[in-house]
């Protein structure tokens, strides 16, 4: 399972966000004692309400959304989840904040996480293995629905994971934590340094503004991701997201303007309705 | 007699002062809370009346209220317990009620008269400074959890009793040692490990990303090699 790996290469947190998660979760009761010193990883089952996820109740409690803050929510199986609980996860990840009101009251809870999802292929899970997929069209279609929505809108990276191969099976590990751990907290060393004054603390949260201010690019990586945005392969949303991507990528390199390979990666890893973004460019 | 105390109610995960009042008076003995409280809060009553008569104190048989002020804020949860016991003491003269001025006091009873673990010590404490008071007392179990707040001073105390006493004069026992590990690296080292992965490159690559810049990622199973084999000309992704 790769995402729960996720968290063995964040980088660690501040104190002030320590601080925030350790009051939250002695809050839930989910805390023993002392400060919270690893970031929450918090995954919820798919048969989860929306009050559930993003808070809710009376008297209101956080949810899921809230207990991950500063950390990772990861959802298993996003195309089980319920529509409506999936749509009330859009405005606290674009706002990264959530305001429950409940006759009278209205509570703010923060929700700054990092929304990790894995999905199958199919509803049975076979899709493309031989001829052992079941799924009639019907199927297809309510499945690739589910996933469609504006909730994919909102990712930064979507990614397609293929079976490995029997030599990939039997070779060596390609990288570690700890590796991964120390390239990952010197590329948010470069961000720190770079949005110094920003709302944004991490490329993932730069909005369109900063994007104009702080992300350059050279020549050659202008010119391809002019091309990907004219011949349509990119949306507006999906353009700005990938130029967020592609400055990750020019960090993680040491590269102080994003470069054509590392803007093509990101086109890369940006695998939906524009999947041919890579070719147009 | 009037006593009044301080004490923090946790509205979503905001701490809000709340004053607990109480007023013992002759008449019939009774013991009322009001305020707005759950049925935790009403449940108090029994809770303070066997924690204070368990605790070596005398439980004043006159007639008692307590007030939990402000009165439109809903109230919620055992932790006013500690608070309530303090102030019926404090009115019937049992513990000094002047000492009460600067501590804000949390925490929920047993019948005992133990102090139990209640959540959200951190945002009480928070609350605390917040309103300028100098000093807290909490069960012992939360004592290391409100004592980063800075610029309080934290009774941890685990008996009513010892809070009594903490309000008498006496001085608070010493914080309970943290347990030292440096941040991150014990927790590291429990998790799974990327090293433990074959295969995936891009995966992993995207994963990195993912986590360098903060990046939402949704990773999709879907086995492009097996799917050339699938039936020729069949336009589905998934051949039945």
């Amino acid at each position: 399972m790769l995402a729960r790996r996720i968290p063995s290469i964040l980088p660690a947190m501040s104190r002030t966000e320590a601080i925030e998660v350790t009051r939250i979760h002695s809050i839930a009761g989910l805390h023993a004692s002392g400060l919270v010193q690893a970031r929450p990883f918090r995954a919820p089952h798919h048969t989860i309400s929306p009050s559930g996820l993003v808070g809710g109740g009376a008297p209101p409690r956080p949810g899921e959304a809230t207990l991950a803050n500063h950390g990772v929510l990861f959802l298993d199986e996003l195309a089980e989840f319920q529509r409506s609980t999936l749509d009330a996860l859009r405005q606290p990840l674009e706002d990264g904040c959530v305001t429950i009101v409940r006759g009278q009251r209205a509570l703010v809870f923060p929700t700054r996480f990092m929304l990790v999802a894995a999905t199958n292929p199919c509803p049975c899970g076979f899709a493309g293995v031989g001829d052992r997929c079941r799924c009639g069209e019907a199927d297809l279609r309510r499945h690739s629905r589910r996933l469609s929505g504006p909730l994919l809108d909102r990712m930064d990276l979507l990614i397609n994971v293929e079976r490995p191969t029997e030599q990939e099976l039997r070779g060596p590990a390609q990288t570690s934590s700890a590796r991964a751990r120390e390239r990952v907290a010197h590329a948010r060393e470069r961000q720190r340094f770079r949005l110094a004054g920003c709302a944004a603390r991490c490329n993932g949260e730069m909005d369109a503004r900063v994007v104009r201010r702080h992300v350059t690019l050279e020549e050659a990586a202008e010119r391809a991701l002019a091309r990907a945005y004219t011949v349509g392969a990119l949306s507006a949303r999906g353009r700005h997201r990938v130029l967020r991507v592609a400055q990750t990528i020019a960090d993680l390199a040491g590269h102080g303007r994003v470069t054509h390979a590392d803007l093509l990666t990101a086109l890369s890893l940006r695998q939906r309705g524009d999947a041919d973004a890579t070719l147009a460019a | 007699m009037l006593a009044r105390i301080a004490t923090f109610a946790i509205d979503g995960i905001d701490p809000r002062h709340v004053w607990v009042e109480v007023d013992i008076r002759s008449g019939l003995p009774t013991f009322t809370i009001v305020g707005l409280g759950d049925a935790a809060v009403r449940e108090s009553r029994d809770r303070v009346r066997s924690a204070i008569a368990n605790s070596g104190f005398e439980f004043p048989q006159m007639r008692i209220t307590a007030n939990l002020a402000p009165a439109f804020l809903r109230k919620v949860g055992p932790g006013f317990d500690t608070a309530l016991a303090l102030g019926v003491l404090a009115a019937s003269g049992q513990v000094p009620a002047e000492a009460l001025n600067d501590y804000a006091v949390f925490g929920e009873l047993s019948l005992s008269g133990d102090l139990r673990d209640s959540p959200g010590a951190l945002a009480v404490a928070e609350g605390a400074r917040r309103a300028g008071l100098g000093r807290l007392i909490v069960p012992r179990e939360r004592a290391c959890e409100a004592a980063l707040v800075e610029g309080l001073e934290i009774a941890g105390v685990s008996t009513l009793r010892a809070a009594a006493e903490v309000l008498g004069g006496v001085a608070p026992p010493p914080l309970p040692a943290v347990p030292a590990d440096p941040p991150g690296v014990a927790a590291a080292a429990a998790e799974p490990d990327l090293a433990d992965i074959r295969g995936h490159a891009a995966p992993l690559l995207a994963l990195e990303i993912a986590a360098a810049g903060g990046h939402n990622c949704c990773s999709r199973a879907r086995p492009e090699r097996a799917r050339r084999c699938s039936p020729a000309g069949s336009r589905r992704s998934c051949p039945r």
